[in-house]
């Protein structure tokens, strides 16, 4: 008999737990009831692609901030490079190519400390004739802003055979270009981690200073981390 | 025995349970505590208390606030009614909260008849159970030419020798609470007609933290109105101190813009679960939606992107042959009805008649003392459903075409309206390789549900169309294809009176007014126009630093009479200060 009371109590005190909890959800979500809502294109998986078009394995928490200051969290994203879009993933599991029109900034928590800021910035890659708005990563932050645009681009087709027949895919890669963004707004943009291309890719009133920085410092760029510190160097050695 | 498994089993359960929201349960208990603390208080600071129908009242929204939770957003806007001792709304306007505070001045209509009305300041939030936070005034309006008018005949020299004020130098100091002082010091009690007036102003406080007031400072001629207490801000700070505390509804404060809200029914029921749109016509495809409650209700919060614009309510599924209401909150209704007091009682007909005289030859020579201030309204987000269109044409590239579908059909790839079916619209959409036949259809920007009655609309009315050929989503929404029309003279207007919507203006904001005095100083300004002016000064922007003082300088006009200086606001951390002057202007 007491077991059976017992047991009743316990229960009644699991329903107020979950009741409780329940409550609470609702005045959260209430807080971002006016939050403005997020709208794209359906993305459809062109299966003409051969290769990885997105930048991350996974979708991930992401935060977005529009031109106005608003800030929209907790949306699942990821970035399609081949596109230059970031992919979200709605309530109802379909995947969207986020309209980013109004969007100026986007953070991708990879990791509950880590994060990815992309920035809307204008670029003018070498084969367009005019700056277009394009999301690159905000690596380095300094006087001398460091950015990683994510590409993944066109490296010719391939021809597949299967029973059915054969077939012809594009097949894409992964070719980043890295960029400098001086204050004045001036653009250093090079794609090869190497010491001699990134001498190359700035202009004759700053190679020298360049290059006495990276003699100094004996610095060897061969990756994003390489790149980063001599960017922290190079800030020390301009400003 | 108590611990065996059967006991161990919910106590396990209940252990995750917690666990897994383990975050979410601590975030709602201290969200519990925020919302039982915020409550929101209004002080309103006019220039006067007795106003001439034609007249402007400038006033002053203060926002005072019981919540020190930085993390909670107060309310961004206040609503401002006059209503009569017949509870017909007279004015009703409203005014962004910048910092929470709002100025400007609204203009009494001159067909207004004498008689005591009401100003009633409220945000959202106060509304229903919490009416009773509003803040009420009461003011004196004279219309110029009627003379039939209840009056009590009473001495107001005799009223004044009662008054407990300070005059000139050493002003009163209303504060309660000694560690906020403000000091008022005039640089002479007595003054002649357009004559310069210096008023030393000192804001100071005990508190480190408080080291700016911000106050809003006003000399008009006094009146015996003056003298109550409930007048200042600290009648209003005090009274509310006691605070009502209580949880709060999210949805009705205006953090962001208005709030929309109303209800839909169908034959006397509720409709929960519907979609409901919000748009208004523009050059661009603009959708805001939401879904119905349990009790029928939706809201939406507007940006100023809407400002001024009419707003298009419907439903997102409009069912031909269903028939729905929709209820739009009113949102200056007020349930508790405006019972006049006998303060204005006292005033003497001899005073108004005066300020018919006075009225009557501002009115004749033009005088007018104010000018507007431009103001940015800090908030903008337009809910645009797509940014740029797949296809795009303008009819003014083509040669005159006389039908809505002729044009499409010439223009366009993939569009095809329905022959069988003349209110539905076909999209290819040639990624896969797909017809859409009911895709979504856009007039003047507003969702537009038939199209058979625009077409025969021919290039002279249509100015430009738009696809987007694919599936769009907006949030959970999906669109197989859109068309979106858009005409040289917005004839979306011509469907405002179609089933299942509901059309209704959203109005503007009151601009920011700043009022003008003339400068005696300064060669033959108004040398040769009366200046009766009962109002010698009004500054709704005044910034006292701490310890420092600043000096207040205006000029007296033609009318000799006592003024009172009233200056009242709120320091930095939302305390109340406030203190007044009387001076005399007399003739030479």
């Amino acid at each position: 008999m007491i077991n059976t009371h017992l047991m009743r109590t316990y229960f009644i005190f699991l329903f107020i737990i979950f009741a409780k909890i329940e409550t609470a959800y609702c005045q959260q979500n209430s807080e971002s009831f006016f939050d403005p809502r997020l709208s794209g294109r359906l993305f459809i998986n062109d299966s003409k692609i051969l290769g990885n078009q997105f930048l991350l394995k996974d979708w991930f928490k992401s935060e977005i901030k529009f031109k106005n200051g608003i800030i929209l969290r907790d949306k699942y994203l990821n970035y399609n490079g081949y596109l230059d879009k970031f992919i979200w993933v709605n309530d109802i599991n379909l995947t969207v190519v986020l309209d980013d029109y109004d969007i100026s900034e986007i953070s991708i928590y990879t990791d509950s400390l880590e994060s990815m800021v992309f920035k809307k910035i204008l670029f003018k890659n070498d084969y367009q004739n005019d700056s277009v708005p394009i999301f690159a990563q905000l690596i380095s932050f300094d006087r001398i802003k460091l950015y990683a645009y994510h590409q993944i681009v066109k490296d010719g087709s391939v021809e597949i055979s299967n029973d059915k027949g054969v077939y012809r895919k594009i097949r894409v890669e992964y070719k980043p270009i890295y960029f400098f963004v001086f204050p004045d707004g001036t653009q250093v943009k090079f794609s090869k981690l190497s010491n001699r291309k990134i001498i190359d890719s700035f202009g004759e009133n700053l190679q020298e200073i360049v290059k006495k920085t990276i003699k100094i410092n004996n610095v060897r760029i061969k990756s994003e981390l390489d790149l980063i510190k001599f960017n922290i160097l190079l800030n020390k050695e301009i400003f | 025995m108590i611990f065996n498994k059967m006991h161990i089993l919910p106590f396990f359960l209940s252990f995750i349970c917690i666990a897994s929201h383990g975050m979410g349960f601590i975030e709602y208990a201290n969200k519990s505590k925020i919302n039982s603390y915020l409550h929101e208080y209004l002080y309103l600071h006019t220039d006067r208390d007795i106003y001439v129908a034609g007249e402007d009242i400038f006033f002053k929204v203060y926002l005072l606030n019981s919540n020190t939770n930085s993390e909670i957003q107060n309310s961004k806007i206040a609503y401002f009614v006059i209503r009569d001792k017949n509870q017909k709304r007279i004015i009703e306007s409203r005014i962004w909260l910048e910092n929470n505070n709002g100025f400007g001045q609204i203009y009494i209509p001159d067909t207004l008849s004498t008689g005591i009305y009401q100003i009633s300041v409220f945000t959202n939030w106060m509304k229903d159970e919490f009416e009773q936070f509003r803040f009420n005034k009461e003011v004196f309006i004279v219309n110029r030419f009627d003379t039939d008018y209840e009056v009590n005949e009473v001495d107001v020299s005799q009223s004044n020798l009662n008054f407990e004020m300070s005059t000139g130098k050493m002003a009163t100091n209303l504060n309660r609470d000694s560690s906020y002082l403000l000091k008022l010091n005039a640089s002479s009690e007595k003054y002649s007609a357009r004559s310069k007036v210096a008023i030393n102003a000192l804001f100071s406080s005990l508190s480190i933290d408080d080291s700016i007031a911000d106050v809003s400072i006003s000399v008009s001629e006094i009146n015996l109105l003056d003298r109550n207490e409930k007048n200042s801000i600290f009648g209003k700070y005090l009274f509310q101190s006691d605070s009502f505390k209580n949880d709060l509804n999210y949805k009705d404060i205006e953090t962001k813009g208005i709030i929309v809200s109303g209800k839909i029914r169908s034959d006397d029921n509720e409709i929960n679960g519907q979609t409901i749109y919000l748009s208004t016509p523009d050059t661009i495809a603009n959708l805001q939606y939401v879904i119905t409650d349990s009790s029928g209700s939706f809201h939406f919060m507007l940006s100023s992107y809407y400002e001024g614009k009419s707003l298009f309510i419907g439903l997102m599924k409009n069912k031909k042959n269903a028939n729905y209401n929709f209820i739009i909150d009113d949102k200056y209704s007020s349930f508790i009805p405006y019972k006049p007091s006998n303060n204005y009682a006292k005033i003497q007909s001899s005073y108004i008649k005066r300020l018919q005289d006075i009225a009557t030859v501002n009115k004749s020579f033009e005088v007018k003392f104010s000018k507007e201030l431009t103001s940015e309204l800090s908030y903008f987000y337009c809910p645009q459903l797509y940014s740029s269109a797949d296809h795009s044409v303008h009819t003014s590239d083509f040669l005159y075409l006389n039908q809505l579908d002729v044009i499409i059909q010439e223009t366009l790839y993939g569009v095809k309206i329905n022959k069988k079916d003349k209110n539905s619209v076909n999209i290819f959409d040639s990624h896969r390789n797909q017809i859409y036949t009911n895709s979504f259809v856009f007039l003047d920007g507003v969702p537009f549900f038939n199209i058979s009655k625009v077409l025969g609309y021919g290039t002279d009315k249509v100015k430009r169309i738009e696809v987007i050929n694919s599936t769009w989503v907006l949030d959970t929404l999906l669109f197989n294809g859109v068309l979106s029309i858009f005409t040289h003279n917005y004839e979306i207007f011509n469907f405002k009176n179609e089933k299942n919507q509901i059309v209704i203006p959203v109005g503007k904001y009151l601009p920011r007014t700043t009022f003008f005095y003339p400068n005696y100083s300064s060669g033959n300004i108004m040398q040769n126009k009366p200046d009766f002016r009962q109002l010698l000064y009004w500054n709704p922007q005044v910034k006292l630093v701490k310890d420092k003082p600043k000096v207040i300088e205006f000029f007296t006009s033609d009318l000799c009479s006592d003024f009172l200086v009233k200056v009242e606001g709120v320091t930095n951390m939302g305390k109340p200060v406030s203190s007044t002057i009387i001076i005399k202007v007399e003739n030479d």
